[in-house]
């Protein structure tokens, strides 16, 4: 009913907590059913009750001062996590503890312990008063046996005490007196197994009263022990009326009987008071009880909230600063208060949030470092990139596939190609099946050469011309030596081949000039000698010697001239470059050779935005000389010559055709036709041309040759139009 | 008699001046290398030497460059069979008194001779004429 009650509370109240309680306490009414049996349902409610209501106060307060003092939600929730155990653990001790308490008391009280007093009690009166019976009924019979033998005649005395001694040894009596009527004692016989103890006295009062004709029995406490006495007046033969003596039989009762009944009786009363009080005992127990089990439940719920706050506080104060870190904030650091398991949370804590923070400013350096590492390989990525764009140098790379990866812009340029068109594909479907075979070579001489790079010249026609390329073919290799492709880097060394050449040509040039014209100063001068000393001796009809003299002499001024020219060539000066403009020169050597050549179509198409630019006037006149003597012989007779003159401003450049429409150069004298002593003409030194490009080398300028449309050859000169004296 | 000391390395032009020289009347010493012509120049003094610009070991300019430190006064001519303008300047600027090309003509050789002879002449008369005028000059030590 009390646990209803309970509950019902408990459920009205629509907590959680209430709804546990209210199961807990239900489970506590089953533990309690367990001991009902063992008390009264009555008794065990009464006392209960009070503890159910306190409970609800308690309750009623703790759930008040929880909600007041616990503040935060963690606080609250533990107080009443705590406070729910301690709860449930108390209630179940105090109801087990009351139950125990009433069961125990009811114990105490119970009406077998009543019986069995009043029993005992009833058992040593039936005692005292059967001795009481006998002790009157052996004085009856001594009385009347005394009174038919007259034995208290003066003379039957001995009889009398003979008699009372046999008497004595029958009935097994304790002491036997006989006392006449003059109180005088007659006969004393004793048990010889009693102590000596103190006898009645002839003059005590109940003595006189038998004397008096008062049958009766009497206890006399002796000591320890208590004597029943059976007192019976011996009436005279006589006069029945008439009282002689008095017989008194006694009993002994080693131990005291009435005391222990009144022991007994006191017990029996006093017990009778206290179960009279029983309700109040159990109360003040079950208030005591309860009272201590508030005080338990107060200071647990104390402890528990101290405990809770020991707790929840930390654990609070590691939330916020939980949530700050993950704010970003990691400059926290929490008190330590203790050091129980949460003084190492919070250490651990703080520990984690030092970590965090250095790991932080690691993880901010090594972005930072990496941040600026990323632009410095962005930088350098770039760099690379404009070098590769830049340089002379054609560079193309193949990955180890095959496949082209990179094309620079120089490689589009010599190679006269779009590299778009080719990324990404392989190398042996974009090269021409013709050159594979060289490739492959090139490519195993690669594979076989120890330093993992090889050079080698190669002539490559592109186009119409033919270019002349230093190839160098690198392995490319990642850290771990894997391969990881090949890179082709290639120089144009058409012009450089071509100046070397012309410089080999230089050097033979000079060489042959001396050994030439060093014979020939004594051939010369030996003719001449031969003529100034003996020419005078012929006479006039013999011109033989004459004739052979003059032409050994002529002969050695033709050489001469040859090798001269040779020389010429060879010993060319360097350029003497000055501000001049081309067109100026153009006019110029047009001049010379218009008027000369009427048959021959001259025509000019200048461009008037060409600036003065810097350059030896001397031999690019002569440049221009040789291209128009060149088309002149391949033209013949009648023909057209058209020179022009093209101003690039972006490229800075300076462009001078002179075209023709003569005989044209075959395709394979193409190549040679700069080379000295390389002539298709009949006449002429084959070193018209040679000077032409030598010329424009030394100016930094390009020379190319094409053929005309429809028939005839266009001579291309590319000059940097400098304006400095660089 | 003049005498001319001819340096070349190639036996038959020295051969050939020497018989022109001769002709002429001029006496001849003959030297095949620079450092031959510098021990000549130790022992006698020609009035001309014919020099050669190409030759091994000491080449003509160098050659040039010694007699003018032993002799200031030597008259030379330089021969060159591949001369630039630019060596015939320096040739000049050390001291020669013409460079003639290779190959040699005989009107040129002996034209260039007594240019050469004309002009040592006009330098001896020069120094004559300082010297008998000289005290007439002040000391310039």
């Amino acid at each position: 009913m009390a646990f209803n009650i309970l509950c019902n509370y408990l459920t009205d109240s629509s907590s959680p907590t209430g709804a546990k309680a209210c199961r807990v306490n239900l489970s506590t009414a089953h533990q309690q059913q367990y001991y009902r049996p063992c008390c009264h349902q009555s008794e065990y409610s009464s006392g209960s009750t009070f503890s159910v209501s306190d409970f609800q106060k308690c309750i009623q307060t703790d759930s008040g001062t929880s909600s007041r003092c616990a503040g935060g939600k963690a606080s609250k929730q533990a107080g009443w996590g705590f406070y729910s155990t301690f709860s449930r653990t108390y209630d179940a001790a105090v109801f087990v503890s009351a139950g125990f308490i009433s069961s125990s008391i009811d114990n105490w009280f119970n009406n077998q312990v009543e019986r069995a007093l009043d029993e005992s009690l009833e058992v040593a009166q039936t005692y005292y008063r059967n001795s009481e019976a006998n002790a009157l009924y052996y004085a009856d019979q001594l009385s009347q046996r005394i009174q038919k033998n007259k034995l208290l005649n003066e003379d039957n005395l001995p009889q009398l005490r003979e008699l009372i001694i046999n008497k004595q040894e029958e009935y097994n009596l304790g002491i036997v007196e006989v006392f006449s009527a003059t109180h005088e004692e007659l006969v004393r016989v004793a048990n010889p197994k009693l102590p000596i103890i103190e006898i009645t006295a002839a003059t005590s009062d109940p003595v006189r009263e038998g004397l008096q004709g008062i049958r009766f029995s009497q206890i006399t406490p002796v000591g320890q022990a208590d004597l029943i006495r059976g007192i019976v007046p011996i009436l005279s033969n006589w006069n029945p009326k008439d009282i002689v003596g008095v017989v008194v039989v006694n009993y002994y009762v080693p131990y005291s009987l009435i005391n222990k009944m009144k022991e007994i009786s006191e017990s029996v009363d006093q017990y009778k008071i206290t179960r009279s009080i029983k309700g109040q005992i159990q109360q003040s127990y079950v208030i005591v009880l309860l009272l201590i089990a508030l005080i338990i439940i107060f200071l647990a719920t104390w402890f528990g909230f101290h405990l809770a706050r020991g707790i929840t506080v930390p654990i609070q104060e590691l939330a916020t600063a939980t949530t700050r870190i993950a704010s970003g904030d990691l400059d926290i650091q929490l008190q330590t208060r203790s050091t129980d398991e949460i003084g190492t949370l919070v250490n651990a804590f703080n520990k984690m949030t030092a970590d965090l923070r250095q790991s932080r400013i690691e993880v901010n350096s090594a972005n930072q470092e990496l941040q600026s590492s990323n632009l410095e390989l962005d930088r350098r990525r770039n760099y690379m990139e404009i070098v590769l764009a830049n340089v002379t140098a054609g560079v193309i790379s193949i990955d180890r596939n095959g496949h082209l990866t990179t094309v620079n812009k120089s490689a589009e340029n010599l190679l006269m190609m779009n590299a778009d068109k080719v990324i990404g594909k392989d190398f042996r479907t974009v090269i021409p099946s013709r050159y594979l075979p060289t490739i492959m070579n090139l490519l195993k001489k690669l594979f076989y050469s120890e330093r993992g790079t090889v050079h080698q010249q190669m002539s490559v026609p592109i186009g119409n011309e033919k270019y002349t390329f230093m190839v160098n073919l690198t392995t490319l290799r990642d850290n771990n030596n894997n391969f990881m492709g090949t890179v082709v880097v290639f120089d144009d060394l058409t012009q450089l081949y071509k100046a070397q050449r012309m410089a080999a040509w230089r050097e033979v040039a000079r060489r042959i000039a001396h050994e030439i014209k060093n014979p020939l100063t004594p051939i010369q001068l030996s003719a001449q000698r031969l003529r100034r000393r003996y020419l005078e001796r012929f006479s006039d009809d013999d011109h033989v010697f004459d004739d052979c003299t003059k032409m050994i002499s002529d002969q050695v001024d033709e050489l001469k001239n040859l090798v001269n020219e040779f020389s010429n060539f060879a010993r060319m000066p360097a350029t003497k470059p000055s501000a001049n403009n081309l067109n100026a020169v153009i006019e110029e050597a047009l001049a010379l050779y218009q008027p000369a050549h009427k048959n021959i179509n001259f025509i000019k198409s200048l461009d008037l935005k060409l600036p003065d630019t810097y350059f030896d006037r001397e031999q690019i006149k002569r440049v221009i000389i040789n291209l128009f003597e060149n088309a002149i012989a391949a033209v013949g007779e009648k023909g057209r010559i058209d020179v022009s003159s093209i101003y690039n401003q972006e490229l800075k450049m300076i462009t001078l055709t002179v075209a023709d429409d003569g005989c044209g150069i075959p395709p394979e004298d193409k190549t040679r036709l700069f080379e000295p002593y390389f002539s298709t003409k009949k006449t002429g030194t084959g070193l018209g041309l040679a000077i032409v490009s030598t010329i424009i080398t030394d100016h930094n300028g390009y020379i190319r040759v094409r053929d005309n449309s429809p028939e005839g050859t266009i001579f291309i000169i590319e000059l940097p139009a400098t304006p400095s004296n660089s | 008699m003049k005498n001319i000391l001819i340096v070349d390395d190639e036996q038959s032009i020295r051969q050939s001046l020497d018989g022109i020289l001769s002709d002429e009347g001029f006496q001849t010493s003959l030297a095949s290398t620079g450092e031959e012509c510098l021990e000549i120049i130790q022992t006698e003094t020609p009035d001309l030497i014919l020099l050669d610009i190409w030759m091994p070991g000491i080449d003509g300019l160098e050659t040039l460059t010694r007699i003018k430190r032993i002799l200031p006064a030597q008259l030379v001519i330089m021969m060159s069979g591949h001369g630039t303008i630019e060596t015939a300047v320096k040739a000049t600027h050390l001291g020669a008194v013409d460079f003639i090309e290779k190959p040699l003509s005989l009107e040129k050789v002996l034209l260039s001779i007594q240019n050469a002879m004309k002009i040592g002449q006009l330098v001896e008369e020069n120094k004559a004429l300082k010297r008998k005028n000289r005290p007439r000059l002040p000391d310039d030590r």
